[in-house]
């Protein structure tokens, strides 16, 4: 990002003060931290001892785990190309009673067996992706520094995203995730551990209080925050088939969703969705009719905007292939 | 430096926190727009960072990307962080009042204002975006650093400012409509 971009995109929020950490509460809280490090309580002598061995331990696998080949299975698509944004028919939706709609819809699913996964193993999840990207006409040259920019005619080329594969290992236990996506690897700090998901409330009653806790504070607000969790949670996971129709129908009682009765994923899949609009988009995680499978997500634009009509795709996906394996980077049969 | 952070060794700490306390208190205050949460977020930080010593890279230059990428994992949930590192917050001494200096309220007061108004205007970004705009654009990271922080590709930070930047800027222009509706002589100032 070059200065003249920084620029502009700091002219498009009020500016941010410059708050400064006052050396005397800096020094408090130093004193605090460095207290805390050096006088681990209870930790016997040979703690510290143990320290640097278990550094050389990690050393080791980093080298090891920079070094992961990838194996087995079909290569990942080449050569992904940028296409211009689709322009669906904007579906009907479902507006008064989702809940009861959705809880009819889930009792008529036939879900697949479960599938084991040992604590040491991990899950393998490939999708298709490909969001929107846009790009701008630079401001006028003459603009002072700090100055806000509104154009009045801003020129937004809106275009879709590299269409990519993207391949996610997650341990079922533990933080190191590891990621191929497009013609990038690289190790992922996994906040959360897939088998942490199997023991989700299965009643939407229970889980509904739990997700708005866990998500307070966050996003322009408490629903949509409360509907993005849902989609994170399905997104690169493998969930048990009864979990997926939790998450549909804990979905459908957040304030402001909408049911979506044919919804087209990334992979050309039809399924149904929930959905959720803000700013004039609306998102739908998308699900197998019948097994309630998470298959992907699909965004687009409901309102006419300056640059894009209704229906321009801003996003989708496609969940391809979820499946557990014995290591990182290893693909399944 | 790496090494000696990687190693656990408390002086080397002592010096990160010198070096970059500063840069995570301010991320931390824009982000969240509150003082004494973000004096919290620093603790948690560091204390995270000990904690995650080991899983520091062994190469690369300045740690102050993995440290704002500790930040912001705290930020996302300080609950959790919170939770882990609860005695030791416990144990931090209490935060001094504002001096009565008048100067120094009177600024207090009108960074306030000026850092609400950010926040808020940031919190309209997707949790994602939000953190690609602080990252890269507050806190002047580059699209690497931001990505390493983040641990996400390049091009999802090159995608995600773009879309931050998308929703801006269709806020800019539905504030401007509104403005001119509301307040047409007062067109030329909202420029």
């Amino acid at each position: 990002m070059n200065t003249e971009q920084r620029d502009e995109l700091t002219r498009l929020l009020p500016p941010p003060g410059d708050p400064a950490l006052s050396a005397a509460r800096g020094r408090v809280l130093k004193d605090a931290f460095l207290r805390e490090i050096g006088e681990p309580r209870r930790a016997p002598r040979r703690m510290t001892a143990l320290v640097p061995a278990a550094a050389a331990a990690l050393v080791t696998v980093i080298v090891v785990l920079a070094g992961v080949a990838l194996r087995g299975g079909p290569q990942p698509m080449p050569a992904p190309s940028a296409t211009p944004p689709p322009v669906i028919a904007l579906p009907p939706v479902h507006a008064a009673g989702v809940a009861a709609r959705a809880d009819a819809a889930a009792a008529r699913a036939s879900l697949p067996p479960a599938v084991a996964i040992r604590a040491d193993q991990f899950v393998y999840i490939r999708s298709r992706v490909a969001f929107e990207q846009t790009t701008f006409e630079p401001p006028p040259a003459d603009l002072a520094p700090g100055t806000a920019y509104w154009p009045s005619h801003p020129v937004i080329k809106p275009a879709l995203e590299t269409v990519r594969i993207r391949e996610m290992w997650l341990p079922q236990r533990g933080y190191q995730a590891f990621v191929h996506d497009g013609e990038e690897t690289f190790d992922v700090y996994a906040s959360t551990a897939n088998g942490t998901y199997a023991s989700l409330p299965t009643d939407p009653a229970k889980l509904l209080p739990r997700i708005y806790a866990e998500t307070e504070g966050q996003g322009p607000g408490p629903d949509y925050s409360a509907f993005d969790w849902i989609g994170e949670t399905m997104r690169e996971t493998m969930l048990p088939p009864r979990t997926y129709v939790t998450l549909y129908r804990t979905a459908a009682r957040i304030p402001g969703v909408v049911l979506v009765d044919d919804a087209v994923d990334g992979a050309g899949r039809h399924g149904i969705a929930v959905a959720f609009e803000h700013l004039g988009e609306r998102r739908e995680w998308i699900f197998d009719p019948r097994t309630f499978d998470y298959l992907g997500e699909r965004s687009y634009m409901v309102e006419d905007g300056p640059s894009r009509p209704a229906g321009t795709i801003t996003g989708l996906t496609a969940v391809l292939r979820r499946a557990v394996v014995d290591g990182r980077g290893e693909r399944p049969r | 430096m790496r090494a000696r952070l990687r190693a656990g060794d408390a002086a080397a700490f002592g010096r990160l926190f010198d070096d970059h306390a500063g840069a995570v208190y301010r991320h931390a205050v824009r982000v969240t727009a509150d003082w004494s949460t973000a004096e919290d977020v620093v603790s948690l930080t560091f204390h995270e960072a000990w904690r995650l010593r080991a899983r520091l890279r062994p190469d690369g230059d300045s740690v102050l990307p993995w440290l704002l990428g500790i930040a912001t994992n705290v930020l996302r949930n300080t609950r959790r962080a919170a939770r882990r590192h609860q005695a030791a917050l416990a144990r931090l001494p209490l935060r001094d009042t504002v001096p009565d200096f008048s100067d120094e309220v009177v600024d207090r007061l009108r960074d306030a204002e000026q850092l609400r108004a950010a926040a808020a205007a940031l919190g309209r970004l997707r949790r994602g975006e939000r953190e690609v705009f602080t990252l890269c654009v507050w806190s002047g990271l580059d699209y690497a650093a931001a990505a390493e922080a983040l641990g996400v590709p390049v091009g999802t930070v090159r995608s995600r400012l773009s879309r931050a930047r998308t929703r801006l800027r269709a806020l800019a222009e539905t504030e401007l409509r509104n403005a001119r509706q509301s307040a047409p002589t007062r067109r030329e100032t909202t420029r």
